[in-house]
């Protein structure tokens, strides 16, 4: 049986013309975000596109590296061991980087 | 990653009662035994830090590592016996629906010998049900229907053996045929062995036998999915017949049954298993004359819809006969069932709390918590800590997280530790009440008799808001270290004690402190809590989403509870239509809410909405001026924002929040003191069972449901109730050397509540 969902990309596209949502996220990974950035959010988390990014806490309130899920269950989770963070509100913006990039092919520093 | 993990035979034990422990370390070095009392397991440098306290115990010391392995997978075993290993032809059939049945080799029904012969109804490594047979000198011969299996249908599998002709017939018929799929199947095929069954084996349902290991039996090629009226005859039948026989209710099957459509048949009729009866019990029972019942292992779920439920009837107890199935899966587990490494009786003058076996070796390092209640009607303090270890144990091996669904649902990323790391790769510790099987079905027992690798001081839980990222056993220490540090004089009791003792339990205490997570709760429990509040007793509720789902516990096993996720409510997993009545006592599962006993009725407070990121403090509202509040607010300036800092998200108010409601049963005379209303981000979202119709406005910062009220009422009998209705509130508590205004709300509660005055109701 197809599967319609599997090919599941909301017809919103992403933009920030003026970089606003971008600074917004990079001010406060965390907390309250206005409507516009919320939907980017939101698309961020379900889009096929982006894998299953998690963050891995290697020393408690220390140091945090990016993850990703291993496509099967019980798969160890893949760990980028090469860049270690200094925070949680760090590492949310590294992905969100990343995230940006595979939607919308932009780099953004 | 760990590598000494075990678990106690029991969570709570008296002064004096010994507790004993399972422990496997795939170390070679031995470990060392400490035994401490666990104070405050958080870690974050922002707060107090990590407090244990070493105590002397009669059995501390070094111990040999030893591996322990789990096995994993659920099945019924019966006992073998002549009627069985006498058999040379014989013809097995059952009702199944199969639920991965291209996962690989999965056993239906078999006697089977590794190395002595015998047979295995499976499916094969194509998904097609075949029969093995196996003459115990190396002839093994497997005979496939050759047609895989349609997952979530029922069929009827039947295969025999004829000795007479050495003819192996499989047929499969699905109960149900869809156009343009070839389901049906029937192959013939003459072999050139003997099966041999006095292989000494015993005959398993849902698996095969691997080994014995003394008394235990160890299985394998578990199935995935529901055997319904297994059923094993001495001799081939013919097609007539084997319909006959299908259709053929347990009372036909006996010798006695003057009416039985299938009277000819019933003296061929070695065991039918109907799964029906006693489903309450670890019993499967043979309805055949030869009663050749069983035991079921590592409990697979009963009470679930067999192959001739009729939608017409709900309840299994009603029409068990429509509950004839039990759903298997490879992925169950209720017992680990080691062999202890250790024991400690409680000595005497060990003080009532929260401890734990520290397993240390090298750099590695376990804690096996458990807690030490007062002896019998002997309590030491005035107030009670309810050590919430039913909700403990609904989390326990927790994976949700590990979903791409939840995960998105946090509103920021999950955050993982070496914790996590072990419990995503060792599958075989077992689900939480929130986890699927690997086949889809929600997991509707949990156990304590497993290594719980989450329920550990030190612990980060991956969605426990910024901060500390704290929940449930481990949030509970910021409770227990405030009393401490506080120098309030307590007790600590748990679930399964106030379960089992009811009010009794509670008759000598004055205050009744809950943890911040009270989630589950037995009929039992519920009733005891509801009985203390109404003979005087003064319930602090410390939490969020406090008493919501109705568990049961198992009436012969220890350790283990039972949810079924019906009707409505945060649910990870839905329970199957039909499917809404515990197993374990056949009551009516799901939401107290949706059972006429709302939170509110409790507490004051029920689940309103959750969040994962940070938390709000409260708002005074113009309740907290009520002369009936003024203890509460003593030394607390008027008008101030309550709970503005903490660990847990940054405030008291987050995570997960109750709200008053009258039409849920908030007493009409409550005073809702505090809210948190508008003080939460858009992750916020109100719970599934408030929304009736779907509609935008369910955020943080969009629905007025999204808040934690503070709540105060008195109760008949002179006693009270506060709640604080949030699960970060005992973050709150210790900032600024515990002198900040949560604590000090907390603290004018705790002591007004121990003072015997009577509360005198508006
Ligand atoms: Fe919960």
């Amino acid at each position: 049986m197809y599967d319609p969902a599997q090919d599941w990309l909301d017809g919103y596209e992403i933009s920030d013309p003026d970089g606003r949502l971008v600074e917004e996220f990079r001010a406060r990974p965390m907390g309250f975000h206005s409507a516009e950035l919320q939907r980017v959010l939101l698309k961020m988390q379900i889009d096929p596109r982006c894998p299953n990014y998690v963050l891995f806490c290697r020393t408690p309130h220390k140091e945090w590296l990016i993850g990703r899920m291993a496509p099967r269950a019980g798969d160890p989770i893949l760990l980028e061991e090469d860049r270690v963070f200094a925070s949680v509100e760090d590492a949310e913006w590294a992905v969100f980087q990343r995230r940006w990039m595979l939607l919308t092919g932009e780099a953004i520093a | 990653m760990l590598k000494i993990v075990g678990y106690p035979d029991r969570f709570s034990v008296r002064p004096g009662e010994t507790i004993r422990f399972m422990v496997s370390s795939e170390l070679s070095a031995p470990y060392r035994v400490d035994f401490v009392r666990i104070v405050h397991g958080d870690v974050n440098p922002d707060g107090p830090g990590f407090k244990e306290i070493r105590v002397d115990g009669p059995t501390s010391g070094s111990y040999p590592s030893r591996f322990q392995a789990i096995h994993p997978g659920s099945c019924a075993v019966v006992a073998d016996n002549p009627k069985l290993a006498g058999l040379s032809s014989f013809q097995v059939q059952a009702m199944i629906w199969p639920t991965l049945p291209a996962r690989g080799e999965q056993g239906l029904i078999a006697k089977w010998s590794p190395d002595r012969g015998g047979f295995a109804l499976v499916i094969d490594e194509t998904g097609a049900p075949a029969l093995r047979v196996a003459d115990g000198s190396g002839g093994v011969n497997t005979i496939s229907s050759s047609t895989p299996l349609i997952a979530r249908e029922w069929y009827r599998i039947v295969a025999s053996f004829d000795a007479t002709t050495n003819t192996v017939i499989v047929t499969q018929l699905p109960l149900f045929d869809h156009p343009l799929v070839s389901a049906k199947a029937r192959v013939e095929e003459r072999i050139d062995i003997t099966p041999q069954l006095d292989n000494g084996a015993p005959m398993t349902i849902g698996a095969w036998f691997e080994r014995a290991e003394g008394a235990r039996v160890i299985t394998a090629g578990h199935y995935d999915g529901k055997i319904d009226a297994p059923r094993l005859l001495r001799r081939p039948l013919s097609e007539p017949e084997t319909e006959a026989l299908a259709a053929a209710a347990s009372h036909h099957l006996r010798a006695t049954s003057f009416a039985s459509p299938v009277a000819a048949l019933v003296a061929d009729i070695v065991a039918a298993w109907d799964f029906s009866q006693e489903i309450e019990s670890t019993r499967v029972c043979d309805v055949s004359a030869n009663r050749l019942d069983g035991d079921i292992h590592n409990l697979p779920t009963r009470a679930v819809k067999g192959h001739t439920w009729t939608g017409e009837e709900m309840n299994w107890r009603h029409r068990p006969e429509q509950y004839g199935a039990i759903h298997f899966h490879h992925d169950d587990l209720y017992d680990a069932e080691w062999k202890p490494d250790f024991d400690l009786t409680v000595p005497t003058d060990w003080r009532s709390g929260s401890y734990a076996a520290r397993l240390t070796c090298g750099e590695y390092e376990e804690h096996v918590p458990f807690f030490v209640i007062p002896s019998r009607g002997k309590p030491t303090a005035k107030l009670a800590f309810l050590v919430p270890t039913a909700s403990y144990m609904a989390y326990a091996n927790e994976h949700l997280l590990m979903t791409g669904e939840a995960a998105a649902g946090l509103g920021r990323l999950a955050v993982f530790t070496a914790r996590d790391m072990y419990v995503n790769e060792h599958r075989e510790i077992g689900y939480s009440l929130y986890d699927y099987h690997a086949d889809g079905s929600g997991v509707c027992y949990s156990s304590r008799l497993r290594p719980i690798i989450n329920m550990r001081p030190k612990y980060q839980f991956g969605a426990g808001m910024t901060g500390s990222s704290l929940h449930q056993y481990n949030a509970d220490t910021h409770i227990l270290d405030w009393l401490e540090a506080m120098g309030h004089d307590y007790d600590v009791i748990t679930d399964e004690d106030l379960h089992d003792e009811g009010m009794t339990l509670l008759s000598d205490y004055h205050v009744v402190m809950t943890g911040t997570h009270p989630e589950y709760y037995s009929t039992a429990m519920l009733d005891a809590l509801h009985a203390f509040k109404h003979q005087g007793g003064r319930l602090i509720y410390m939490g969020g989403n406090g008493f919501y789902w109705r568990i049961a516990f198992h009436r012969d096993l220890p350790g283990v509870i039972e949810v079924r996720r019906a009707e409505g409510g945060i649910r990870t997993w839905i329970a199957e239509p039909g499917e809404y009545h515990h197993s374990f006592t056949g009551e009516y599962g799901g939401m107290w809410l949706r059972q006429g006993r709302p939170p509110q009725t409790l507490s004051g407070v029920g689940f309103t909405a959750q969040g994962f990121d940070l938390s709000a403090p409260y708002k005074p509202t113009p309740d907290s001026q009520d002369p009936r509040a003024a203890f509460i607010f003593e030394g607390i300036a008027e008008g101030a924002l309550i709970g503005d800092s903490g660990l847990v998200g940054g405030a008291a108010g987050g995570f997960e929040l109750d709200r008053a409601d009258r039409r849920h049963g908030t007493p009409p005379h409550a005073l809702v003191l505090a809210t948190t209303m508008g003080g939460h981000t858009d992750t916020y979202l109100v719970v599934p069972e408030e929304l009736h119709i779907t509609a935008a406005n369910i955020t943080g910062t969009s629905s007025p449901l999204v808040r934690a009220d503070m709540v105060f009422f008195e109760t008949p009998g002179g006693g009270a109730v506060f709640s604080t209705g949030s699960i970060a509130f005992a973050g709150s508590l210790s900032p600024n050397e515990y002198r900040n205004n949560a604590s000090r709300v907390i603290d004018n509660v705790v002591r007004r509540f121990l003072d015997k005055t009577a509360f005198v109701a508006p």
